[in-house]
């Protein structure tokens, strides 16, 4: 994969601005997929007819007409025009990592890549954040602007207090009538039979559901060393605890419950991919085409 | 009693304890408040680590300063003042006195006894000890024993008084060896000497090199005789042996000078036997026969003896004690009475068995003859008042005998007697089968002859059988030689034993046992008319076994040696299983008397006899057996070692740790008790217990 897919800090400090990036990052992306089974998949090729009068000319294949003289062009499908809901957590425990891993900085970016891959897919993608309280930012629509409204939403999001889904959300979605995709960016930290109840109402709204799930490399690794007291960034709850003592067990209970998400999401049959911030985007844009290449 | 410190001023660095707390309270860290994403991967247990970790790095900095105080302790050296020694005072001596009591120290070098000087160095040595030394007292005189433990030096002393030189050999290296084991088992802080008091002959330090010497021990010689006496000694009294040496003794002279005409006197039973000047140069040996002729049976006691004037008397005698056997009463029968003395059918088995038969010294080989006819058996062998009575009757090839003989030879081999027979040219097959059937275990067929120029020759025959053990060793006597020209056939009887026979396989010696006796055939002549056997040299010892086996005396020798012991030798007399556990007394030179007990085995100990010819008796007075004691004959070369040659041969080796665990820990300078020691040795277990447990913190 290219390296400019790396978030890497650098690029980050030069490009403040989150469309850009966006930008850069999916054109780096696409650029890496020329030969790649995803390309065109929403425009899909169906087959080479001969050019009659009255045809778009920007159709015509002149690499067939260079080597046979004569004029053809490539017949596509209709645009699907799927709607794709993109639900990234807002609540304060994503807000954490350092400055190259924070979570809520990796799943703003992931949301306005993948707003701009599935513009650029001619889907129509969406975004609702859902933190304290849950709030539907932008509305799904296949309108060329739509991207732009949904970057600037990201921009001025922040992190903060609890996770919450509202029965707002569950009777919005609950209105949806036509097949779509829902993208979850969250750390899932609050999960609770809420949160798998909300990825039901999803799954029985005919929504493929698609489960980002962020760590950060330090909530991972726990790279800290001797005492400590940790105060949660949610409930504001204090524990001591010395950072040698508690690491195998920390680690382990993360890992099953890691291993919880994942089942439950299995068994809901959505798709899970478990990202650490410090990894490339596009191993989560890759996902997101694989599963949107099998609707 | 108040602790010192010899090095007090290392107890400043006690102030250094102050460092590491100083450094654990700077590198403590404050605890930090860190926001977390989430905290619901820690629990409570968590916390009970936190606090057992806390508990770790206290007892850690706890355990780490113990060790440094105990370290700067340590380098204080404290240690407590014992007794009533002060720091200054000096190390308490122990010294072993090893004393040579040889045969050796009876020397007098130029009138001056060596035994009174060695007393002397003894007791000088012993003075030179101060309140608190003390001393031990090893004697060497045959195995070393140590006399007294350590002790205040005036015990030894009064031990010395009871000492005297013995009869036997000195080991100064056993003697050393005790002396190193009393001072391993004494006080470690004091300072360790041996002095040997001895002349130091060569022949008492053969074994220095194998005794190990620890470097700490001080090794003082007291010498207290001449480097080299001139010394006449008697080595050897032995009487003659089956291997042919003769009845002699040995004189050795150990000096410098010609001896010419040196007075012997050789006595048996304390007569004088014998008496033979000897001339001796310097450093020979000379050999003295002595004849032991005309021996009655029974013991007898010997004493070689010089009289030189030499450094040394003790070695001037030998003694010794031998046992003159009972002669085997033996009755020849003669058939030919008439004729002249080497015409006699019995005249060579005479010859064989006694060669002084018929002069004053006859019986004194070992058989008693005596000849009747064949009309006499029957008298000859009643039994009569004070006279001993035949064992073995003898019967060459006679014509007849009478019938109250026949009886009265086959009540005689009844009852346990013996009875050899020979045939000849006077026996028939049906007489002979006649007179002595159920008396010897052949029956007589048919005389036969071989031709002059191919006679018959023995062939095979038993070496374990009677009569031939003695040419059971190697060019021992060759059997084969004699030659046979008549001989019977004849047919043994069942219970008959052939034991040789001719080369063509006919028996030529049979025996057989009638009631408690035993017989023994011959078939051939017993004089020269059938053979050439009693010409050969093997026909004597083969015929005198023989009569011995018949008389059921087989190892009875005509004299035999007792035992002889070695002064100071550890030696045990065996007397038998018969005289087990029994209180015996001990006759000795000048009717010197010793009790004595044998243990179960029958052993005597004898304990430490003086040289002499002993006896040994019964609590009732009947005599058991006779032996002889000795002086050490080692003894007798007076050449001595210088004491620097003497050190040489020192097997020196670096001092041991004692096995005093208490004394090593606290041991030091004398009259201190230091800690220095086991101080170090906790800061090593406090080392190792703080290994064990930051490492386990760490897991």
């Amino acid at each position: 994969m290219p390296s400019t897919l790396a978030l890497d800090s650098r690029l980050l400090a030069a490009v403040e601005d989150l469309p850009l990036l966006a930008n850069l990052i999916v054109e780096g992306f696409l650029d890496g997929l020329h030969r790649s089974p995803f390309l065109g998949y929403s425009t899909e090729f169906s087959a080479y007819r001969a050019y009659t009068q009255g045809d778009n000319l920007r159709h015509i294949d002149w690499k067939v007409w260079a080597r046979t003289d004569e004029l053809y062009v490539k017949q596509f499908e209709d645009d699907t025009n799927l709607r794709c809901q993109i639900y990234l957590d807002t609540s304060a425990s994503m807000d954490f990592g350092g400055a190259e891993t924070n979570k809520f900085l990796y799943g703003r970016l992931l949301a306005a890549a993948l707003s701009q891959l599935m513009v650029r897919q001619r889907d129509a993608p969406g975004l609702v954040l859902f933190g304290s309280e849950s709030r539907l930012g932008v509305p799904a629509q296949a309108v060329r602007h739509q991207p732009v409204e949904i970057l600037t939403l990201l921009a001025r999001t922040r992190a903060t207090g609890g996770t919450r889904l509202g029965s707002d959300l569950m009777q919005w979605v609950q209105s949806f009538t036509r097949r779509g995709m829902a993208v979850i960016i969250s750390d899932f930290f609050a999960a609770d039979e809420e949160v798998f109840e909300f990825l039901r109402q999803l799954r029985a709204q005919r929504q493929e559901i698609l489960v980002l799930h962020l760590l950060a490399p330090e909530e991972e690794d726990l790279p800290l060393d001797g005492e400590f007291i940790l105060e949660d960034s949610e409930s504001g709850e204090e524990i001591l605890v010395h950072a040698d003592d508690a690491r195998a067990g920390y680690r382990r209970r993360l890992e099953e419950f890691v291993g919880h998400i994942r089942e439950e999401c299995l068994r809901m049959e959505a798709d899970y991919v478990r990202l650490r911030t410090d990894q490339p985007l596009d191993v989560a844009l890759t996902a997101y085409l694989e599963r949107r290449l099998a609707l | 009693m108040p602790l010192i410190f010899s090095n007090a001023v290392f107890l400043s660095a006690l102030a250094g304890l102050a460092i590491p707390v100083v450094i654990h309270l700077l590198l403590k860290r404050k605890t930090e408040r860190v926001r977390f994403s989430t905290i619901r991967f820690f629990v409570a247990q968590d916390l009970q680590a936190s606090s057992r970790r806390k508990l770790r790095n206290l007892l850690l900095l706890t355990l780490r300063l113990l060790i440094l105080a105990l370290l700067v302790l340590a380098f204080a050296r404290p240690f407590l003042p014992t007794g009533s020694a002060s720091p200054g005072a000096r190390r308490p001596k122990q010294m072993v006195l090893v004393l040579d009591e040889s045969l050796s120290l009876q020397a007098v070098d130029d009138g001056a006894p060596r035994w009174t000087r060695a007393v002397q160095a003894a007791k000088e040595a012993l003075k030179r000890l101060q309140p608190g030394d003390r001393a031990a007292l090893v004697s060497c005189e045959g195995k070393a024993r140590v006399v007294s433990g350590l002790a205040p030096a005036e015990a030894v002393l009064g031990q010395l008084e009871t000492r005297k030189p013995s009869w036997g050999a000195a080991d100064l290296a056993e003697g050393l060896r005790e002396a190193v084991r009393v001072l391993a088992a004494g006080d470690p802080r004091a300072s360790s000497s041996v002095v040997v008091v001895s002349d130091f002959q060569r022949s008492g330090a053969g074994a220095l090199a194998a005794v190990p010497v620890p470097d700490s021990i001080d090794i003082q010689l007291r010498p207290v005789g001449d480097l080299a006496s001139p010394n006449l000694a008697v080595s050897e009294l032995s009487q003659a042996n089956d291997a042919g040496a003769p009845t002699g003794a040995v004189v050795l002279h150990h000096g410098d000078r010609e001896i010419p005409g040196l007075k012997t006197e050789f006595r048996v039973d304390g007569k004088l036997r014998s008496e033979t000047p000897v001339s001796l140069k310097p450093g020979s040996s000379t050999h003295v026969a002595l004849s032991l002729s005309g021996l009655r049976p029974g013991w007898h006691e010997l004493e070689f003896r010089i009289h030189p004037a030499d450094a040394l008397s003790g070695d001037d005698s030998r003694f010794e004690t031998v046992f003159v056997a009972d002669p085997i009463p033996v009755l020849l029968v003669e058939g030919r009475p008439r004729g002249r003395s080497f015409e006699a059918q019995t005249f060579f088995a005479a010859a064989a068995l006694d060669p002084a038969f018929g002069t004053t010294n006859a019986g004194l080989g070992g058989f008693e003859l005596r000849t009747v006819t064949p009309a006499e058996i029957a008298a000859a062998l009643a039994p009569v008042a004070g006279k001993r009575p035949p064992e073995v009757v003898l019967l060459p090839g006679l014509r007849s005998v009478p019938t109250e003989a026949r009886r009265a030879i086959t009540g005689f081999a009844g009852a346990g007697g013996g009875v050899l027979a020979f045939v000849g040219d006077d026996v028939t097959a049906n007489g002979f089968n006649a007179d002595y059937a159920g008396l010897l275990p052949v029956a007589l067929r048919a005389v036969e002859s071989a031709p002059p120029e191919s006679p018959w020759r023995l062939g095979e025959f038993d070496p374990a059988a009677p009569g031939f053990t003695p040419f059971r060793p190697a060019n021992s006597g060759n059997l084969a030689l004699p030659q046979f020209l008549r001989r019977f056939t004849v047919v043994p009887s069942e219970k008959s034993v052939v034991s040789a026979r001719f080369e063509d396989g006919v028996p030529l010696l049979v025996g057989g046992e009638v009631g408690r006796g035993r017989v023994l055939l011959v078939n051939s002549s017993a004089d020269t008319s059938w053979n050439d056997w009693p010409k050969h040299k093997t026909f004597v010892p083969w015929l005198r076994h023989a009569v011995q086996f018949l008389a059921r005396k087989p190892d009875a020798g005509w004299v035999r040696s007792g035992t002889t012991l070695e002064a100071g030798r550890e030696e045990l007399l065996d007397l038998g299983a018969g005289s087990a556990q029994a209180s015996l007394r001990l006759v000795g030179p000048g009717g010197r008397t010793v009790t004595a007990a044998t243990d179960a085995r029958g052993r005597l100990d004898p304990g430490s006899l003086s040289p002499g010819n002993w006896s040994v008796r019964t609590a009732e007075g009947r005599e058991l057996t006779r032996f002889s004691v000795n002086a050490a004959s080692s003894e007798a070369d007076l050449v001595a070692l210088r004491p620097d040659e003497f050190q040489a041969q020192l097997r020196r080796e670096p001092a041991v740790m004692t096995a005093d665990v208490g004394a090593a820990l606290l041991g030091g300078s004398p009259g201190r008790q230091e800690f220095w020691r086991p101080l170090l040795l906790a800061v090593l277990a406090l080392l190792v217990l703080e290994t064990l447990l930051s490492n386990r913190s760490r897991t």
